[in-house]
């Protein structure tokens, strides 16, 4: 996991504590996941400006609705990056940032600082050793689902490919990266 | 239903990845709490993917924690909208984001200015057009009018065309009539290089003048032909264009004549002619 790990708290302690409306919790929160979700929300809105405000958000919702939250249902982490990755995927489908993305000039776009932030994380594998052992197809399939919220249909439409195979090649990515990632 | 086909389908990982309907979500989720393989693999697939999302991590700006962390325990403002429109089941309804107040009147705002935009360049568009349309309309216009005035020139030329040739037609028939009668008219000492051609029918008593050469008239005078009737002049007619040379001139009918002279004439004619004014003379 990346972020600093918080030895006194484990995740259950960390949930019942949010579950109480525990302000330091969040805090705690902030600290332990808010690189992860960050930096899934850069890849997703692609401008520090925007990700910044979708941070905001992200956290709002997840303050506000946590008693949602159900450990049944998954882990922490899982929920709060869906969460994250929702807020992000609305707003770059929304009428404002439509329009904003056009008005900003190419210049001032900071997507070429995001190449080279990947590339200084030195405590994971890196993101380009994985991507090269995962066929650009099978990557593109995942990230337009995950990161650009595509839906099955509209990869199939995109990709022009059947819906039978978006979902086979998607189990043959995941199956992939399951293994890479372990 | 086959478990293991139905893991091997993919449908999980779609599932996992965001890419279905709530509908079908919501399918996967009980078939997921009825058999634990499915949840297992779920669980797999989303370990994979918290993994891969987890991979992306970015570290933000330092000064960002404490605006969120603010924004988050900010009295009510923020959370009183977020509660009322939050859904109530983040994870089966998870793309629906809260708007507030300020958001929804931002948003009628920007719609309302949008459509006033919208509307001002469809104005300016459909005045362009008009105009475009109104001088395309003028344009053609004046070429109709164009168009008919240059159809009523033809026309008329075709008329007089025609006439001419009705004319020509009948001078023709007449020329080439054996009882029609030739006689030169010839240059007196006035005018030696005048001269004149006279064709006169016997039997119809037409008589055609076609003009060789004769001094054009002078303004306010006219050529007046006349036959000899025993030595006296009688009236023939007078020859009318103005390009007395262009034509076969159609005199008056002549019953009887011994010999043909032309005189110039006041307009309009005379009843004796000037003899000193005769340019042309010939016998029959």
């Amino acid at each position: 996991m990346a972020g600093k790990e918080n030895i006194l708290f484990s995740e259950e302690d960390l949930i019942i504590r949010l579950q109480q409306r525990d302000e330091a919790a969040m805090t705690i929160l902030y600290d332990k996941y808010s690189a992860a979700l960050y930096g899934v929300i850069l890849r997703i809105v692609k401008t520090e400006e925007i990700a910044e405000d979708v941070m905001q958000e992200t956290f709002i919702k997840i303050w506000t609705s946590f008693q949602q939250y159900n450990t049944e249902k998954g882990r922490l982490f899982t929920w709060i990056v869906n969460i994250a990755r929702n807020a992000a995927i609305d707003k770059i489908r929304s009428k404002e940032f439509r329009v904003g993305s056009r008005e900003r000039s190419i210049d001032s776009s900071p997507v070429n600082h995001l190449q080279s932030s990947y590339e200084v994380r030195p405590d994971h594998i890196g993101i380009k050793d994985l991507v090269g052992k995962l066929n650009p197809e099978q990557r593109k399939i995942i990230d337009m689902m995950y990161f650009d919220g595509y839906t099955q249909s509209e990869v199939a439409e995109e990709l022009d490919i059947p819906l039978g195979t978006v979902k086979t090649r998607t189990r043959a990515a995941m199956k992939l990266l399951t293994k890479l990632l372990s | 239903m086959n478990i293991e086909e139905y893991i091997s389908s993919g449908i999980l990982e779609l599932y996992g990845a965001g890419a279905l309907t709530a509908s079908e979500k919501a399918e996967v989720e009980q078939l997921g709490e009825q058999h634990p393989e499915i949840k297992a693999e779920l669980n797999l697939i989303r370990h994979t993917l918290d993994q891969y999302a987890a991979l992306h991590a970015v570290e933000p700006p330092p000064a960002l924690k404490e605006k969120v962390l603010r924004a988050v325990f900010q009295p009510e403002t923020n959370h009183r909208s977020e509660n009322q429109t939050a859904p109530a089941n983040a994870e089966t309804n998870p793309r629906v984001i809260p708007i507030g107040r300020v958001a929804n009147q931002t948003a009628a705002s920007t719609a309302f200015k949008w459509l006033v935009a919208a509307s001002l360049t469809l104005l300016v568009m459909s005045n362009a057009l008009s105009y475009y349309f109104y001088r395309n309309w003028q344009e053609s216009d004046q070429n109709l009018q164009l168009a008919l005035s240059s159809q009523q020139e033809f026309a008329q030329n075709f008329r007089r065309v025609q006439q001419k040739l009705s004319a020509n037609q009948k001078a023709l028939a007449l020329l080439n009539d054996s009882n029609t009668l030739r006689v030169e008219l010839k240059g007196v000492e006035k005018s030696p290089d005048s001269r004149v051609t006279l064709y006169w029918h016997r039997l119809t008593k037409d008589v055609y003048v076609n003009v060789d050469n004769l001094p054009a008239p002078p303004t306010g005078k006219q050529y007046q032909l006349w036959a000899l009737v025993d030595g006296k002049p009688v009236d023939a007619g007078i020859v009318k264009s103005t390009d007395i040379t262009a034509d076969l001139h159609h005199m008056k009918d002549v019953q009887q004549a011994q010999a043909f002279a032309i005189t110039l004439e006041p307009q309009g004619g005379s009843i004796n002619p000037t003899l000193t004014e005769m340019y042309v003379m010939g016998k029959i």
